[in-house]
């Protein structure tokens, strides 16, 4: 017989057509429906995509009466070179498409452009709504660190912070305490707000606390930078210190700029005063930093754009030793991408690159925590539109990925949008969460939560409790 | 990795599995491995290769020309594993093989039928010369 191989194809588009086609669409837990209509048809059941194809065939039928919104749709002929036809919204009905000719065609209905494939250790978020309890109405933000006192620090924005309203204790920035376990746990006001235990003395916004050796640290933006009469959370971003858990601040000299492409960032924590990393990370304390669109985008003024997620969104990371977090700006360095082996390179602001992406966007702001269950990563943030509920949630073996995707919501089902067993007012408004590592125990977790509610519903600190639906 | 072809023609399922223990017990690298039964050809019947699949690491089968009825089926034969349809199939006009031979429309839509039935790896070859 003889071995015979294999010659080039006459129509080798139509290989890269399939190929071009199913990238980021073949997914884990894809199945196919059992009675399709015509044709072969994968579903993925939980994030409500679905992939046809049909052999010649001018018209394509697809049910999607059982879903609640529209969804998009693009046509692929897989006899041609790779074109899509951007069929626009499919209504959640019974429908039909009419090819403009007879072919073997295949249609993907739904959002199939996540940025990074199915985690493999989790394929999802379950979150107990009975569980949902809501505090500090009017004040947001809230990404917590767990310090040496067993107790949860986070700072947070606008308002009274807890028991405060807009008119009895505001503040641009406040920095509480928590107390206590998920299920019972109280709030106190440090440093602003309502009746707190000191008066804030600068004004701002964070997402950034971190708990070292017992000394609170958090990254700051200002509210309003300075020479300049409006907001902009954007322009720099300066590190407070405080040795006395947080009844008191110390900012460093140094910042870092927007014109670095640096803005609004988040420490990645650890255990209790962030003991429990891995070896394999060093000493290092690691920031995230957003990339802003623009370099010089405001947030007000006369040019301003609000606070938006960031796209293409762009993420980067630095490291610093963590007796060495106050000392000097050059002291941090910047994930400047892998070598031959795969092992991340440190470097200079002007080298970084980005440790993650997404062309869908990224921010305003993120969130990141390791889970020594999963022995993973956690970075939470936004894409596509600000505060309409759009979190992703990814996961990732080391601080510099590579990274997966537990959930990525939609607006389909935008996170917290069925909440069986929770009564609490509602708007699909959630921008910001975060995973306090005191409340993570093996698979189950709390999720603390905030959004854009102007005063109301989600415009809170908001806790539920939950488990990652494991592999 | 593939051990061979038609493999329940000369080795028994014991055999097969002291191998599948043996090559995990001393490879350097995680690896799946598998033997390619001579079932099923034609037809949807997995069953008489079902044992043999559930020692190794995915099920593999040879089929001639397989539908997506086939490739459900043979998903379905072993839940859980990867299914590998281990005969190749040739673009090729031969007389003699044209019961398993393809054409280039054939693989294009075999290509299509085999990921949308849920993903079942192929060997594709163009042999016309």
């Amino acid at each position: 017989m003889g071995f015979n191989a294999s010659q080039p194809y006459d129509n080798f588009h139509w290989i890269k057509t399939w190929s071009r086609f199913f990238k980021n669409r073949f997914e884990l837990e894809s199945n196919p429906m059992e009675e399709p209509l015509k044709g072969l048809v994968l579903k993925k059941y939980h994030a409500k995509r679905f992939i046809v194809y049909t052999e010649d065939a001018a018209v394509v039928e697809i049910d999607l009466s059982s879903m609640s919104r529209p969804l998009p749709a693009i046509a692929v002929d897989t006899k041609a070179p790779y074109q899509e036809i951007d069929l626009g919204y499919f209504k959640n009905l019974h429908q039909a498409w009419r090819a403009p000719y007879a072919s073997d065609w295949a249609l993907a209905v739904g959002y199939f452009d996540q940025p990074y494939p199915d985690s493999r250790v989790a394929r999802g978020l379950f979150l107990d709504w009975s569980t949902h309890q809501r505090h500090a109405l009017g004040s947001d933000n809230f990404q917590l660190t767990w310090s040496d006192d067993d107790h949860l620090y986070g700072a947070w924005g606008d308002v009274g912070g807890f028991h405060g309203t807009n008119s009895k204790g505001r503040v641009g920035l406040g920095f509480a305490r928590l107390k206590g376990n998920s299920d019972s746990y109280k709030g106190f006001n440090i440093w602003g707000g309502f009746e707190p235990e000191n008066q804030a003395d600068f004004d701002g916004k964070s997402w950034a606390t971190i708990s070292i050796e017992g000394e609170l640290f958090m990254w700051v933006v200002p509210d309003h930078p300075e020479g300049k009469e409006y907001r902009n959370h954007y322009e720099y971003v300066e590190l407070a210190h405080s040795r006395d858990k947080g009844s008191s601040w110390e900012k460093a000299p140094w910042r870092f700029e927007e014109a670095e492409e640096l803005t609004i960032p988040t420490f990645l924590n650890f255990g209790k005063d962030n003991a429990g990393a891995p070896e394999a990370f060093g000493d290092y304390v690691y920031t995230y930093f957003l990339a802003p669109q623009d370099p010089s985008m405001e947030q007000e003024g006369p040019n301003g754009v609000s606070l938006m997620v960031h796209q293409p969104g762009k993420i980067f990371l630095a490291r610093v030793r963590s007796n060495q977090l106050m000392d000097a700006k050059e002291g941090y360095q910047f994930f400047t991408g892998r070598d031959v082996l795969g092992s991340p390179k440190w470097g200079s602001i002007a080298n970084k690159q980005p440790v993650f992406e997404d062309e869908n966007g990224v921010g305003w702001c993120l969130s990141a925590s390791y889970n020594p269950h999963l022995d993973r990563i956690i970075l939470i943030t936004q894409h596509r539109q600000t505060t309409q509920g759009l979190l992703g949630v990814f996961d990732a073996p080391n601080p510099w990925g590579p990274w997966s995707t537990i959930e990525y919501f939609e607006e389909e089902v935008p996170f917290g949008d069925i909440r069986p067993g929770s009564d609490l007012d509602w708007a699909n408004n959630v921008f910001c969460a975060a995973f306090p590592t005191k409340w993570l125990d093996g698979e189950t977790f709390v999720l603390n939560f905030t959004g854009g509610g102007q005063g109301k519903d989600n415009d809170s600190f908001n806790t539920v409790e939950g488990r990652f639906i494991l592999r | 990795m593939g051990y061979g072809f038609d493999l329940d023609e000369w080795v028994t399922e014991e055999e097969l599995k002291e191998w599948n223990d043996y090559m995990h017990e001393h490879m350097a690298w995680p690896h799946m491995l598998g033997g390619r039964h001579g079932d099923p050809n034609r037809g949807e019947d997995h069953s008489t290769a079902v044992s043999w699949n559930q020692v190794l690491d995915y099920a593999s089968y040879e089929h001639h020309q397989p539908t997506s009825e086939v490739y459900t089926a043979s998903l379905a034969a072993v839940p859980g594993k990867p299914v590998f349809s281990e005969d190749r199939f040739r673009i090729r006009q031969s007389e003699r093989y044209q019961f398993k031979d393809y054409t280039e429309e054939m693989t294009r839509r075999g290509l299509w039928q085999s990921t949308m039935t849920g993903g079942v790896a192929n060997i594709w070859g163009e042999a016309r010369w």
